[in-house]
């Protein structure tokens, strides 16, 4: 099935395309002005579009093209063993007198080696537990399109802001051995907010948040001779063994949320708080000629975020962020069967009910310290500590996976200038990374624990959860303007990150890039 | 037109709102409790010797057995699902004779908690001619040629082959989809792709007890370069083959099976080769009481279609009174949700877990006879009675051959 017609999807990328690449009069004078003035666009992190104006938007363009690679056997089970990525990504800001409006367009290409399991996601660690497994690693080839407009207007009977995002998400990925897997998934997302000025310092905002999602999976062999194993997934290692070309599944999916933000300034000093709420529902069918419900799951999340930022006298500036996540996903399971009568009325479902609970729950602080110089820094520190804890629970039988776990990071950014018209900048970065498990445990006990899903997906997908390991992340960026008093600024980077655990299952995970680009 | 689309959204945001709302308020999975009931009609009981209620859901693996209480018994904590119930038992007469008792629901939806089912318990006629070992999984490389099926006598009297029948019974291959059969049918008929017949005038075959004989597809030594030398088994001392006419597989000494309907007609058909589903079929034995003619072709009132399919294949009705003995194999034990062997013929299903891998189903020994021959267990549950999942072998347990194999002579 077509997610988009071909015409229309060309329309709609050449339009997003040529929007956030059309924003002239840039105001940035480095990456690292860039990078600064992202930090701290309160609003523009947020998910409230009508908050744009609040936060003294910069025009800018921002064109870039990446090359990634990554390998080592430090990955969860349904992850590649290496994966080459390349991607084209643009962003730009424009202010049409008093219309704000920002566009953004990525693609991304890429290449997975040997992944495990899989045969039903482009992510199979999306929080959607009722796919298909088989035994063969294959090869992917995936492709990703992300797109999306934000539209804000100001003073509106002089307090009022409104806004609105629009995101369109298309994404594609085939599974290259038997059981084959050809998946197409779209989001649609539209997010209307509005903010209001209780004072000249004082906003409070509000939106709502509504997005649908499909992704559909066709399975297939191209080796009629050769039945192949596979497994349909109910969570936590529970699965039903079947023999053949595994199944068409489709999931569809709606999500309706809300958010609410506050946020005060004085002087050079901002706090933002926001919290937002989002209930989805998504439901799994197999077939499209007789569809048959085969799980759905409700997943909720609550996000809250305290941003504050003040700069001391002198060019010190302080950057504090608070960070709580919850999310918990219910699998709900069907118990259907199919009505053989003359009404030949397809599957019938006789019974449904939730029978697993994940819950994930992320909190985190994090302080940067920020030497400025003019609209840019001078060197940046930064310190972050979270915990995340993951509890999993199946209900009947009852099986659990748990986790905690604590990561530490410290991160140094030195921007280094050079003389010469063209500005010329070297933005390097060094960032270590300890992550200690505090706890887990992964209990099985329903029926055939032998099966793969249980041994190798759901254990090895433990045993990496529950793995304490340590890193660096080394980041070099070279940037400068295409000539003097040029408004163009071209620049290049490149990183390594390197992750090396203790558990004794895995060794090391790898990962670098170098991405070309320019912003004007 | 504007209409039409403001309606279909309307439509769609409504179908969406619905599943919606019916995914986000979804109360928990609940264990639930049932009682159930034997119904018995039979008259001129002396004694029931025992009776006992069995729950089986392969899904989820959960199987329960209990004794019943004065033809009743409550289960408790049991989940939703869909569930074969088996009652069996033991009854004797007041003239002091000995029957078996069963009673069968296939693919019962188990959800209402204190639910009080009642099963019709009848007398079970166990078969004395009974598949003891079926190969249908083929070997590597796509060869099916070695397909064989055992037949064994577990009685103690003497069994004549001749004019016995063998069918395979549609779908070929276990699935979901049904076929729809006509209503006036009711129960009384299992519904077979293709029919053979023994050769024989009477009592030239004669089976003696702990006897068995080997049906296959083609009766060759299948180890032969020509053949498949992966192949697990040599099929030149089976007693019976579905010769098929095809120059690439000629005919050989075992004596061949004649053919009886296949898709309303006596002839072979076009495709040159007798092939059963290698995922696993459903086959049956059996005899057509004395007296009685069985002429699928020529007697229309034997034939029917599969009403819920446009297809025009015709298909044979097997009276199920007829039957000796019916052995249901599918993919796995998913498959049971999708039956098309009668409970009171089969209430299982048997398996090996893949395509190709050399693998036979051979049932389970339940005692000896004094001369070293088993006696195999006959449930009429193929689930609990065969073995899964072993390497193919003609008599494996002491069978004895038969005196007129040709082999011997």
């Amino acid at each position: 099935m077509k997610l988009f017609s071909k015409n229309k999807k060309h329309l709609f990328l050449s339009v997003a395309c040529s929007f956030s690449c059309l924003c002239l009069s840039a105001q940035v004078d480095s990456y690292a002005a860039l990078e600064l003035q992202q930090e701290l666009s309160f609003w523009k992190q947020g998910a409230n579009p009508a908050g744009a104006w609040l936060d003294n938007p910069l025009t800018f363009s921002d064109i870039a093209f990446n090359m990634d690679y990554e390998n080592g056997n430090f990955h969860r089970p349904m992850e590649g063993k290496s994966i080459r990525t390349i991607g084209l990504k643009t962003e730009g800001v424009v202010l049409l007198k008093k219309h704000y409006l920002k566009g953004f367009f990525n693609y991304t290409n890429r290449n997975v080696n040997e992944e495990g399991y899989n045969t039903s996601f482009i992510d199979p660690y999306r929080g959607m537990p009722y796919g298909v497994v088989d035994l063969n690693h294959s090869d992917w080839k995936n492709q990703y399109y992300d797109m999306g407009v934000r539209w804000a207007y100001p003073g509106l009977l002089h307090k009022w802001n409104v806004g609105i995002d629009l995101n369109y998400h298309a994404h594609s990925a085939a599974k290259q051995r038997d059981v084959r897997a050809d998946i197409r998934y779209m989001m649609l997302e539209v997010r209307p907010g509005i903010t209001w000025s209780i004072k000249e310092n004082h906003h409070i905002g509000a939106y709502l948040n509504y997005y649908s999602t499909k992704e559909e999976a066709n399975n297939m062999n191209v080796n009629n001779y050769v039945s192949q194993e596979y497994y349909e997934l109910n969570g936590l290692g529970n699965a039903v063994q079947g023999i053949g070309t595994g199944r068409t599944t489709n999931y569809t999916g709606d999500n309706f949320g809300a958010g609410i933000d506050y946020s005060w300034t004085k002087g050079s000093s901002e706090l933002l708080i926001s919290s937002a709420y989002n209930l989805k529902a998504e439901k799994a069918e197999a077939s499209f000629s007789l569809p048959r419900k085969v799980g759905s799951v409700r997943h909720a999340i609550w996000d809250n975020h305290l941003k504050f930022y003040t700069r001391s006298s002198g060019n010190f500036g302080h950057l504090i962020k608070l960070d709580y996540i919850y999310s918990e996903i219910k699998g709900v399971e069907y118990i259907t069967q199919r009505d053989n009568t003359q009404e030949q009325s397809g599957w019938q479902t006789i019974y449904a009910g939730v029978r697993s609970k994940y819950k994930k729950q992320n909190m985190g602080i994090n302080y940067s310290l920020i030497a400025h110089r003019k609209g840019e820094y001078k060197w940046l520190a930064k310190m972050a500590i979270s915990y995340l804890t993951l509890a999993d629970v199946y209900l009947i039988p009852a099986s659990e996976k748990k986790i905690d776990n604590w990561v530490a990071k410290a991160t140094f950014k030195r921007n280094i200038m050079f003389s010469g018209a063209s500005t010329p900048r070297l933005l390097l970065s060094a960032e270590a990374i300890v992550n200690k498990n505090s706890a887990g445990s992964y209990i099985y006990s329903g029926e055939h624990p032998t099966y793969i899903t249980v041994t190798e997906i759901e254990q090895g997908d433990y045993n990496y959860l529950e793995s304490d390991y340590w890193g660096v992340n080394l980041v070099a960026n070279y940037s400068q303007s295409i000539q003097a008093e040029s408004n163009l600024r071209w620049y290049i980077s490149g990183y390594f990150n390197y992750l090396k655990t203790d558990n004794l299952d895995f060794n090391n995970r790898k990962k670098m890039g170098v991405t070309v680009g320019c912003i004007f | 037109m504007k209409n039409y689309i403001f309606s279909l959204l309307a439509l769609f945001l409504l179908q969406g709102c619905g599943d919606y709302k019916d995914i986000v308020e979804m109360p928990e999975f609940k264990p639930i409790s049932i009682s159930v009931k034997g119904n018995i009609t039979l008259e001129d009981i002396q004694e029931i010797e025992y009776l006992k209620v069995k729950l089986d859901n392969y899904n989820e693996n959960i199987h329960r057995e209990q004794e019943m209480d004065n033809l009743e018994t409550a289960l408790t904590d049991l989940l939703p699902g869909l569930y074969n119930i088996t009652i069996d038992g033991k009854m004797t007469t007041k003239g002091g004779e000995t029957f078996m008792l069963n009673g069968t629901l296939v693919n019962y939806p188990l959800v209402k908690n204190n639910e009080a089912i009642t099963l019709e318990v009848k007398e079970s006629h166990l078969g004395d001619l009974i598949f003891s070992e079926i190969y249908y999984a083929g070997s590597p490389k796509h060869y099916f040629r070695d397909q064989f099926y055992e037949i064994y006598n577990n009685a103690n009297t003497t069994i004549y082959l001749d004019g016995l029948y063998f069918a395979n019974l549609t779908p070929g291959t276990a699935t979901n989809k049904l076929p729809q059969w006509p209503q006036e049918d009711e129960d009384n008929y299992c519904y077979a792709e293709r029919v053979w017949r023994f050769p024989g005038s009477g009592t030239d075959y004669p089976l003696k007890a702990g006897e068995s004989c080997v049906v296959s597809q083609f009766a060759a030594n299948h180890q032969l370069s020509q053949y498949n030398p992966d192949a697990p088994i040599d099929c030149s001392t089976a007693e019976f083959e579905f010769n098929m006419n095809n120059p690439k597989f000629p005919d050989q000494p075992a004596k061949d099976m004649e053919h009886v309907f296949y898709n309303g007609l006596g002839v072979l058909g076009r495709v040159p080769q007798y092939l059963t589903s290698i995922f696993g079929g459903a086959y049956v034995i059996f005899k057509v009481p004395d007296g009685e003619l069985y002429d699928p072709v020529n007697n229309t009132a034997l034939q029917t279609k599969d009403l819920a399919s446009s297809k025009t294949t015709l298909y044979a009705k097997i009276p199920i009174n007829y039957v000796l003995d019916a052995v249901e194999c599918g993919h796995n034990e998913t498959k049971i949700s999708a039956k098309r062997v009668p409970g009171l013929l089969d209430s299982g299903m048997t398996w090996v877990g893949n395509t190709y891998n050399k693998l036979a189903v051979a049932r389970k020994v339940k005692s000896s006879r004094a001369d070293g021959t088993p006696i195999y267990q006959d449930t009429n549950n193929s689930t609990d009675d065969f073995e899964r999942g072993v390497t193919p072998l003609f008599r494996r347990n002491g069978e004895k051959m038969p005196s007129w194999n040709h082999s011997l002579n």
